[in-house]
């Protein structure tokens, strides 16, 4: 499945006081079988852009294409070719048809969503988007059981409450919810804050496992060592617009940019550059993370054992 | 447990057995949320007065719970604490707590005010401020952090890490003696990362005195600090240097923390056949490789 952003734009609070322009003229294409990383300073508009993806928030104009689900707030024009805009007032009114087969098909975990768990146990909370949508008692249990499989979390843990799991427990808790719905898409805010080296080790490998059996994977973070190791795809948001989009790889070795924007490439491809600058002819398209590095200084310069 | 709201009454002397430069001093510490299982076990330490800590563990291993545990909103089974040498209780932990600023991990869990400019104010009003200089030191301390266009925003409207930088505001406001920082970096980008980090050194130019406690996953700011104490499980299971503590990487790995750069590519080179010795640092790694 695919997701295409047209001139979307989004406001907060528009025409009151708090009024935020958070996103402008934003298009995009999410390819199917896509893993995205959307970078750019807090406040530039990730979290935004994420909650577009599925309907939470409806552009204030633009239109979003997702397969073949439709949500259009292109802007309509008076004859005096002045925003009409009691027009576009009628068109956020419209309910939105059958949202949740949008729902069901992309699927985003927020930031921190350990903080969105609120059912008595384990299962419970994992099995309810599925029950949400549509599914049987049964089905929706065994669903849950496959996602919390797929999470790590064991039997043991079923009946236990939620609340007394740990920080990073939890957090695998919250995404089996949204695996448990079998998305398509998996958008995730920022899943690796708070989480320990082990941890975010652990959750990454999921993500490229679900990745691999084909689940597109979409997520903001501001951790470039993620964004370099895992991603294909790096778009950067500033102010609300995109300002940069390729691979990581000709993001990191685009000096220039980095300069003038807030980024800097993960501490690894750094010393790579380093390394580059010292006589070492290494090949950056290789530097993934340390050990990829050290696969490359070996090619280059030989073991010793 | 919660504390009882009891009048503020004067405070208990300070004890004769605090050594007089101890700025948070823990006696035997045990806290357990629930009845039976213990998340803070035997926590024994004398943080001294303008010390800057860093507390590292993993995810679970009781940091934030130790945090909460000093700023007396968890009260502990067994064990005392003594800030400043005086001994906290149930009568005094309100007036002990204004000389601490914590910083909690979730932005969302703190907020009082309607607006960014109320939210700074409310914590310094805690704290006793002259009302008159009040707005000069809330746009002094949201500039800072670089908020200062976000006066008048209401704090739910912000984003994630527009959100930490505000609490940081808030808490540097009341100018504490302690300041506590519950990976209070951690969903900012690196620029507001560098920032933090200098907001803190700033203050500390200003006030050698002050004494922090940074909770933290990254090693560059542990690598900053004066001492690092590692949480495993609920103990404290290693207080050193960084040097010292970040020379172990077989502990650190066991207890599912990162390692330095430096070790983790000297590993990685040894594991594919390139031996270079020991390596202590980025400079030394990259000497041995391009000499
Ligand atoms: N509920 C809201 N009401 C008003 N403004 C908001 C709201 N949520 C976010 N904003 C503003 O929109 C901008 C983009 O925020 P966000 O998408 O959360 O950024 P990011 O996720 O990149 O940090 C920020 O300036 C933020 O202050
Ligand atoms: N409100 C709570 N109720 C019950 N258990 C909790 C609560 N908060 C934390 N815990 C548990 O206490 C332990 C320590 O948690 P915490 O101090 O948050 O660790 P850290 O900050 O090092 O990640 C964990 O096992 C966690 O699950
Ligand atoms: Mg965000
Ligand atoms: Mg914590």
């Amino acid at each position: 499945m695919s997701i295409k952003l047209e001139q979307v734009n989004y406001t907060y609070n528009p025409h009151r006081p708090g009024e935020k322009v958070a996103l402008r003229d934003i298009n995009l294409v999410f390819q199917d079988h896509c893993f995205t990383a959307l970078i750019g300073r807090t406040g530039s508009g990730k979290s935004t852009l994420i909650q577009q993806l599925n309907g939470l928030l409806l552009p204030t104009h633009g239109k979003i294409i997702a397969d073949d689900y439709v949500i259009d707030m292109t802007l309509v024009y008076k004859k005096d070719g002045k925003v009409d805009e009691r027009a576009m007032k009628k068109k956020h009114k419209v309910k939105l048809q059958n949202i949740k087969s949008l729902r069901k098909k992309v699927g985003i975990v927020f930031q921190f969503p350990e903080y969105q768990i609120f059912e008595e146990s384990v299962i419970k909370d994992v099995s309810y988007g599925p029950k949400n949508f549509g599914k049987s008692e049964e089905e929706a249990i065994k669903q849950a059981k496959e996602a919390l499989t797929l999470v790590g979390i064991d039997e043991s843990y079923y009946e236990r409450s939620p609340f007394e799991l740990s920080g990073g427990e939890k957090r695998r808790v919250a995404i089996a919810g949204i695996l448990a719905m079998e998305p398509d898409i998996l958008v995730l805010d920022e899943p690796t804050v708070g989480l320990d080296a082990a941890g975010e080790e652990k959750l990454m490998g999921l993500i490229t496992h679900l990745y691999e059996q084909g689940t597109s994977i979409i997520l903001a973070t501001h951790n470039m060592d993620v964004v370099l190791k895992y991603c294909k795809r790096a778009i950067v948001l500033d102010h609300g617009k995109i300002v940069h989009d390729s691979t990581p790889l000709d993001l990191f070795q685009n000096s220039e940019y980095l300069k003038s924007s807030s980024l800097e490439p993960p501490k690894v491809f750094r010393f790579a550059l380093d390394l580059i600058q010292g006589g070492l002819d290494l090949d950056l398209s290789k530097v993934k993370d340390t050990k990829t590095l050290a696969n490359e200084i070996i090619r280059v310069k030989g073991g010793n054992a | 447990m919660k504390r009882s709201k009891k009048r503020e009454i004067e405070l208990t002397p300070i004890d004769p057995k605090i050594p007089s430069d101890s700025a948070i001093y823990l006696e035997n510490l045990s806290f357990g949320y629930e009845p039976k299982k213990l998340n803070i076990k035997k926590v024994n330490v004398d943080i001294k007065k303008g010390q800057s800590i860093a507390f590292i563990g993993h995810n679970g291993s009781g940091k934030s719970t130790l945090a909460k545990l000093i700023d007396g909103i968890l009260v502990q089974n067994r064990g005392d604490i003594y800030i400043f040498g005086v001994k906290m209780t149930d009568d005094n932990a309100l007036i002990l707590r204004k000389d601490i600023g914590l910083v909690f991990q979730n932005p969302d869990s703190q907020f009082i005010g309607a607006t960014v400019r109320d939210d700074i104010a409310f914590g310094l009003e805690n704290a006793c401020v002259d009302p008159s200089k009040m707005n000069d030191i809330i746009l002094d301390c949201a500039t800072k952090v670089g908020m200062q266009d976000y006066l008048d925003a209401e704090p739910s409207h912000l984003s994630g890490g527009q959100k930490q930088r505000v609490a940081i505001a808030g808490a540097i406001a009341r100018n504490p003696k302690i300041l506590i920082l519950d990976e209070a970096g951690a969903m900012l980008d690196p620029k507001g990362k560098r920032q933090i980090r200098n907001i803190i050194k700033e203050r500390k130019r200003e006030n050698p005195d002050l004494t922090i406690i940074n909770i933290t996953h990254e090693i560059d700011d542990a690598y900053d600090s004066d001492r690092v104490l590692v949480m495993n499980g609920g103990q404290l299971i290693l207080d050193d240097k960084p040097e010292v503590v970040f020379d172990n990487d077989e502990l650190l790995r066991q207890i599912h923390l990162d390692i330095p750069f430096a070790h983790k590519l000297a590993k990685d080179l040894k594991d594919e056949g390139l031996d270079l010795g020991p390596i202590k640092n980025d400079e030394e790694l990259y000497k041995k490789l391009c000499q």
